[in-house]
């Protein structure tokens, strides 16, 4: 072998060598990024994990301990069906504030003992009463859904319910979102107590208000209310959206849903009753328009509102829940629950007391009347 | 050069021009002073400065002056 | 759809910042175009039509731009130095028609849409004085975002125009620095030459954009949700009924109006830094600590930062340089002081300047008188500083000492403050009002029977306002000591790291004034 050769060959070694360790190290280097990565995923995931379970905590903590407002509960007249022994309310009335002035459950307890329990909260959108009936369905089996139809015409833009709905559906699936500010009320010695809703409201939810301020003569045709917008007979985009959701809701548990318009001053609405006539009969739902049959409910708009046609006081609700309760009897297969001693007490107490209130504030007023 | 530190002394008194190398970015010479020292440079050296040539980096410092104007009156 | 909302967070970034990971390279900053596109259109269908006119605009001026300087630097080369300075003012005589053009074109629907109102105003007080007609007023609703991207529209078509880099050649791309989503609502207000070759690169996930990103988007929530909106509920309730209340609670309204306006808008801004640093891009920053200032000069060099500059280059600059104000410089220097001969021109130029800054907030006297107590406070402290040099080395005080820049840096509050208040009052009376009210009627009770806590922001907010302040506080003396504490956290150590994000994300949650019970508060600077 020539020297040229040796050396020649002696470089083609060292070239095999070198080609050898760079390929060590390009194994090692892919066996480094693979511990890399893995490593960065596990650390990701415990990031998430560790702030998952602080978040956790927090959301018990902060979560109200009692379904009342000073408790941190939201619209707690809506929520104090957790306080009703599981399985006790065979119609759950859902709405704006037309529904917790329009009914009373009392007065269909007494008249034809039907349980019922109005969960409403005002300017209500569907998305709420949607997720106040899929909570409601957690502890009670309603056979009767009333929905008044107000709600399917709130008066906001569009834009404004798109956002509201994301933000609320957002905060009742992530209840954290909903009830953190209860730092507020809460007291660090009550973040992990027991969360007990024993808060009950003795009218069912209804705001009885016996204060009369009338609108108008007696029997005032109001089958256009005054408000000038929102009576299109549009029904936004979201709100129908929900509204779907919650009848289909009530299907999934062979509930009976039925429709209600209440006819007031402001949004009573020809196009809008036509809308939810078009809305029920494509769903084969019961609708019961008493804007266009005022006459069912003989309403006198004198005597049964509280604030100049715009709600029903306590004589007005009576008057639609007089009807309600015969029609549900006539109609439904509800059970008289007043056979149940035990809830006929509870019922029955709370009756007393609303009457009582009612015949309280009856003098109160008409002692202030008497006065000079 | 000379005559160049002796405009910046006049517009702005009390600052060793020869050493300072962040004029701009220290807040020495403000925007106002700029366009003092513009005017007169323009004035001087017979030169037109456009607002393209007004960044931090031609006034930073007295060096970076001169080649502006060196670069201008080509 | 704003950008403090579920749907921007969940329903915008939560696609597109994917859809952009996902994407080839060449192809990503498609996604961010078609992004754009789709924010503009959700936000204001009508906000999206112009902004197509000033992007068309913006990209046939910019090339036509660029065209007439390449066409002249070819045929200068066979050319004498006569012919050649000849063709080179035909040249600039044209370019000058068509940014003339372009600019006019970019302006014309914001000063159509903003200040139609307000110039129908001073025509009919004008031709009341005469009792010549009066024109019935008009006002449009203003699209969001429509102040911002034309000044960045016109800042592209100047700088082509100046030749500082060529046109854009691509529509789509040029389309997408107008309109790029992050800024297109309250800015901070882009250049191309920094912001175009980001959009266009395509980045790929790095840990460092994710958790730098998301930490700003953090504590950007956290100045929005935790400080400002909690403060906005008293704000409201007292420069509405300033005439309720005594000193103590209006002098407190006022400075939670600074904090609030602060908060609102270097929050928002970083929640979009955040945003866009996920994203791979660094936007300009807005704001470095602007209430360390000593001077009012310095406040706006520090506050709004991208709007300063905006304005220097191309008003403040191209004014004081323009062939009258130059005379006039030469001018003052013949038959005035050297210290005046220097004052004169720029005091010029800044007026123009802040003529400007006030009627780009808003069409209205108020904000004209907003923009010139700036200027009338920085010239009376350019006249008198000669005095002050004088005054101050008589009495042997050192003005660069602690206790000087300390007391500088107060002076300088006052003043803002007084500023923030004007720019929240109706009118120029009002804020009169409102800042003698700070000295009337001053009952220390309103704090001790908890007056102050009854207007909106109760106790617990007030707590809130004030750590978080205090948290803000520090972090601001860092950065001013050269900490980035934001920075620091989100490349630091797992043990630093962790505990301050978890904080901060929970801290958010928690304290932030958001959900069921808490209006939704609009943020300011979207307004403009």
């Amino acid at each position: 072998m020539s020297k040229e050769k040796i050396a020649d060959h002696e470089k083609n070694n060292e070239l095999t060598e070198k080609k050898d360790t760079a390929e060590i190290k390009t194994e090692k280097k892919t066996k480094n990024k693979f511990l890399f990565y893995t490593a960065r995923t596990v650390r990701g995931i415990s990031f998430f994990v560790i702030l998952g379970i602080l978040l956790t905590v927090i959301n018990y903590a902060l979560h109200p301990k009692n379904n009342k407002k000073e408790f941190g509960m939201k619209d707690q007249n809506a929520h104090a069906f957790y306080a009703e022994p599981e399985n006790t309310i065979d119609t759950l009335i859902i709405g704006n504030s037309e529904a917790y002035s329009s009914f009373s459950p009392l007065e269909m307890w007494h008249e034809y003992g039907i349980t019922s329990y109005v969960s409403a909260q005002g300017a209500i959108i569907m998305s709420e009463a949607y997720y106040i009936l899929k909570e409601a369905l957690k502890t009670q089996d309603p056979k009767i859904v009333i929905f008044e139809t107000d709600a399917l015409f709130p008066h906001k833009s569009d834009q404004t319910l798109r956002d509201r709905t994301i933000s609320n559906v957002i905060e009742n699936e992530i209840s954290l979102l909903k009830y953190h500010d209860t730092w507020k009320i809460q007291k660090p010695a009550n973040f992990f107590s027991p969360i007990e809703y024993k808060w009950k409201s003795y009218s069912r939810g209804q705001m009885d208000d016996p204060k009369i301020e009338a609108y108008g003569s007696n029997f005032m045709d109001i089958s256009e209310g005054k408000d000038e917008e929102y009576k299109d007979g549009k029904i936004n985009f979201w709100i129908l959206k929900y509204l779907d959701k919650f009848v289909d809701l009530c299907k999934e548990n062979n509930i009976s849903v039925i429709f209600v318009t209440i006819p007031n001053t402001l949004t009573t609405s020809r196009l809008n009753s036509q809308a939810v006539k078009d809305y029920c009969s494509g769903k084969s739902i019961t609708y019961l328009d008493f804007s266009e049959h005022p006459e069912y409910i003989n309403i006198d708009w004198t005597t049964d509102t509280r604030d100049g046609g715009v709600h029903m006081n306590t004589y007005g609700a009576k008057k639609v829940s007089d009807f309600l309760g015969q029609y549900i009897t006539d109609n439904y297969d509800i059970p008289d629950r007043r056979k149940d001693e035990k809830l006929a007490k509870r019922w029955d107490s709370d009756y007393r007391r609303y009457s009582n209130r009612i015949q309280k504030m009856e003098k109160e007023m008409l002692e202030e009347n008497d006065m000079p | 050069m000379e005559e160049l530190l002796e405009i910046l002394s006049q517009v702005k008194p009390g600052v060793d021009f020869e050493k300072e190398t962040e004029l701009v970015d220290s807040g020495i010479l403000d925007s106002m002073a700029i366009i003092q020292l513009v005017a007169r440079l323009s004035d001087e050296y017979d030169i037109e400065i456009t607002p393209i040539d007004l960044v931090p980096e031609n006034f930073n410092s007295a060096q970076a002056i001169y080649e502006l104007i060196k670069r201008l009156d080509d | 759809m704003t950008y403090i909302s579920y749907l921007y967070f969940f329903g915008f970034v939560a696609v597109v910042y994917p859809l952009y990971l996902v994407c080839p390279k060449k192809q990503k900053w498609m996604v961010l175009f078609a992004g754009s596109c789709l924010f503009s259109i959700i936000l204001d269908g009508f906000l999206a039509v112009c902004l197509l006119v000033t992007s068309l605009a913006a990209f046939f001026c910019g090339k036509l731009l660029t065209k007439l300087q390449e066409g002249f630097n070819t045929a200068k080369k066979d050319l004498s130095k006569d012919e050649k300075k000849q063709l080179k003012a035909k040249v600039t005589k044209k370019k000058k028609a068509v940014v003339a053009s372009g600019t006019i074109i970019s302006l014309s629907s914001l000063v159509v849409l903003k200040y139609t109102g307000f110039f129908e105003g001073i025509f009919n007080s004008v031709s009341g004085i005469f009792g010549g007609i009066q024109l019935p007023l008009i006002t449009f609703a203003l699209p969001l975002g429509i102040s911002y991207y034309t000044l960045q529209a016109i800042g592209y078509i100047v700088d082509t125009y100046r030749g500082k880099y060529k046109a854009e050649t691509n529509f789509a791309k040029l389309v997408l620095f107008i309109s790029f989503f992050p800024q297109i609502t309250e800015g901070p207000i882009g250049r191309y030459d920094k912001l175009m070759p980001q959009l266009v690169e395509g980045h790929k996930y790095t840990n460092e954009n994710f958790t730098g990103g998301a930490t700003l988007i953090f504590w950007g929530l956290f100045k929005k949700l935790v400080i400002s909106d909690r403060a906005s509920y008293m704000v409201a309730e007292v420069f509405d009924n300033y005439t309720k209340y005594g000193g103590v609670i209006v002098f407190t309204a006022t400075i939670l109006y600074t904090i609030q306006l602060y908060t609102d808008f270097s929050g928002c801004i970083d929640v979009m830094s955040g945003t866009a640093r996920m994203f791979g891009i660094k936007l300009e920053s807005n704001f470095r600590q602007p209430f360390f200032s000593k001077s009012v000069g310095e406040f706006w060099r520090r506050w709004h930062i991208t709007l300063g500059t905006w304005f220097k280059d191309y008003v403040f600059y191209p004014v004081s340089l323009s062939a009258p104000v130059m005379n006039l410089s030469k001018a003052s220097t013949k038959h005035m002081s050297k210290f005046m001969a220097g004052v004169v021109p720029s005091a010029f130029a800044l007026f123009v300047v802040w003529l400007g800054t006030g009627l780009w907030h808003g069409a209205s006297m108020k904000y004209v008188m907003y923009g010139l107590y700036y200027f009338i406070i920085m010239l009376i402290g350019t006249l008198l500083e000669p005095v002050f040099v004088k005054l101050s080395s008589k009495l042997r005080i050192d003005r660069k000492g602690k206790i000087m820049s300390f007391l500088a840096v107060v002076r300088t509050l006052i003043l803002v403050n007084i500023g923030m208040t004007m720019f929240r009052a109706d009118s120029l009376e009002e804020c009169g009002a409102i800042v003698s009210r700070c000295f009337v009627n001053i009952n220390i009770n309103d704090i001790v029977y908890g007056t102050i806590f009854s207007l909106g922001t109760d106790k617990h907010d007030f707590l809130a306002i004030l750590i978080g302040v205090l948290i803000m506080l520090i972090v601001a003396v860092m950065k001013e000591k050269g900490t980035d504490v934001l920075s620091g956290v989100a490349n630091g150590k797992i043990y630093i790291k962790w505990p301050v994000m978890m904080g901060l994300i929970i801290a958010v949650f928690v304290f932030g004034a958001y959900g069921p019970g808490y209006g939704f508060v609009e943020n300011i600077y979207a307004q403009f």
